[in-house]
């Protein structure tokens, strides 16, 4: 495992691997999104108790797994980044907290437009909200470490433990909806006892969330090109003066 | 072992005892942050009793995290920290004697006084015994949970709204908890008095560690 983080830590050689994948995944996210929006706007029978309203789920749940998802991403690259300091896993890191930042925003946004018609109020105190707000400053905390100090290594250290120490929400945020009693339902798709979703929502649903996850993958990889190409070209402007 | 604790840590209470600035700050703002609840609600007595003791716990919250920028910074501006760590004193020494001082000067003032304060803002006597235990629980945790995010900040220019905007998202889960676990006392539930003191076992296990790498990453 470690050979083989070993081969792809040299930007150059990563950069080699990542151009083509960050091209296919751009064509996929098109595609599975556009396709996805079909099913989701046009074909997808409406609920039979929320109406049309819940088409916002298509929306809704796959950018609440994304932001999971991207968490868990930097979570997970930061603690490579300790354990085995490598300067790719904190870029990584690094490029994916803005998409992070969108995808839960567009979840507690969405979220709360889809509130009003069903439970009548945009907002409640209650565990999966509040959690999932308290997800949304920490990420916010996250991009201000990010900016603030820059490239020093302090800095990388500061953004690396941060992101360690915010891990302990993302249980909190999964499981809030059975430990408490909440406005928010439980979960439906991943639990025990099989899916409780029609396959007519099921279908969009993953082509959306699949959509979105190559989505994440594009960005990710255009950001951490331009890091690691401005990188480079610092470097070069660099030895350039000391000649 | 023992004795190098114990010196560190008269150490670190005479600095807070002689350095008056330190010591009486925390609690002074928890004072002036009481203050400011029965005067901003116009006099309404009915609607003060209802958030007495959410109002006693934000004012901990915010007196503990005003007095977490000088948790570790004078330590690490004159050198003191880089001594401890040439003379190989074992770190863990260091931060848990920063973390008793820190509670015994901001939690546990508080905790004492919190009483006092319940019957000053609602005028009765009933959830004394919740609050103080709630507090109890709920201060330490406080300063663990912001012993890791100063190390962090430790060195940066902007160093006091950083800290603000970093800490306050992770004392939030504390203070839902430590408002539920005083307004289920009375009906005599306490399983946010558990859940509490599972957290709090926990982050006395892991925050210090973390404090410590943190420590150690910023002196190399």
């Amino acid at each position: 495992m470690i050979k083989y983080f070993h081969k792809f830590a040299n930007p150059v050689r990563f950069l080699k691997l990542a151009i083509p994948i960050k091209k296919i995944s751009g064509i996929a996210a098109f595609f599975t999104i556009f396709i996805g929006l079909i099913f989701a706007l046009l074909l997808s029978p409406p609920d039979y108790q929320q109406k049309e309203t819940v088409r916002i789920m298509y929306i809704h749940v796959p950018s609440a797994w994304m932001s999971l998802m991207t968490y868990g991403f930097i979570f997970l690259s930061s603690v490579f980044f300790l354990i085995w300091r490598f300067p790719l896993f904190l870029i990584l890191a690094k490029e994916s907290v803005p998409i992070g930042i969108i995808f839960t925003f567009s979840a507690l946004i969405s979220g709360a437009l889809w509130g009003k018609p069903t439970w009548g109020t945009y907002w409640v105190w209650d565990a999966r909200l509040t959690s999932f707000l308290i997800l949304f400053f920490i990420f916010l905390g996250l991009k201000l470490i990010k900016d603030t100090f820059s490239n020093s290594s302090k800095g990388n250290y500061t953004f690396a433990y941060l992101s360690l120490v915010g891990g302990f929400n993302l249980p909190i945020i999964k499981f809030s909806v059975d430990w408490w009693n909440t406005l928010h339902q439980p979960a439906s798709i991943i639990r025990t006892g099989g899916i409780s979703v029609s396959n007519e929502m099921l279908a969009p649903l993953f082509l959306m969330a699949l959509g979105l996850f190559f989505l994440f993958i594009y960005i990710l990889l255009v950001s951490v090109e331009i890091n690691i190409k401005e990188k480079s070209l610092i470097n070069f402007r660099d030895s350039l003066k000391n000649n | 072992m023992t004795r190098l604790f114990i010196l560190l840590l008269s150490r670190e209470v005479k600095g807070y005892l002689f350095n008056t600035n330190k010591s009486w700050f925390a609690l002074g703002f928890f004072l002036l942050c009481i203050l400011i609840f029965p005067l901003s609600l116009g006099g309404s007595e009915d609607l003060l009793k209802k958030i007495s003791i959410s109002s006693i716990w934000i004012c901990a919250l915010f007196a503990n995290l005003i007095s977490l920028e000088s948790l570790f910074k004078e330590d690490y501006k004159n050198g003191t920290l880089l001594q401890y760590h040439i003379n190989r004193i074992p770190f863990f020494i260091i931060v848990f004697t920063k973390f008793i001082c820190h509670w015994l000067f901001t939690g546990f003032p508080i905790i004492i006084l919190s009483p006092l304060f319940l019957i000053f803002l609602s005028g009765s006597y009933e959830n004394i015994l919740g609050l103080f235990y709630s507090l109890l629980i709920g201060t330490p945790l406080f300063s663990l949970i912001g012993m890791p995010i100063s190390a962090l900040t430790l060195g940066s220019a902007a160093r006091g709204p950083i800290l603000v905007f970093l800490t306050i998202p992770f004392f939030l889960p504390i203070i839902i908890f430590g408002v539920l676990s005083v307004n289920s006392f009375s009906s005599g539930s306490f399983s946010e008095y558990y859940l509490l003191c599972a957290i709090l076992s926990i982050g006395i296990i892991f925050l210090p560690y973390i404090t410590i790498k943190i420590l150690k990453e910023s002196l190399e």
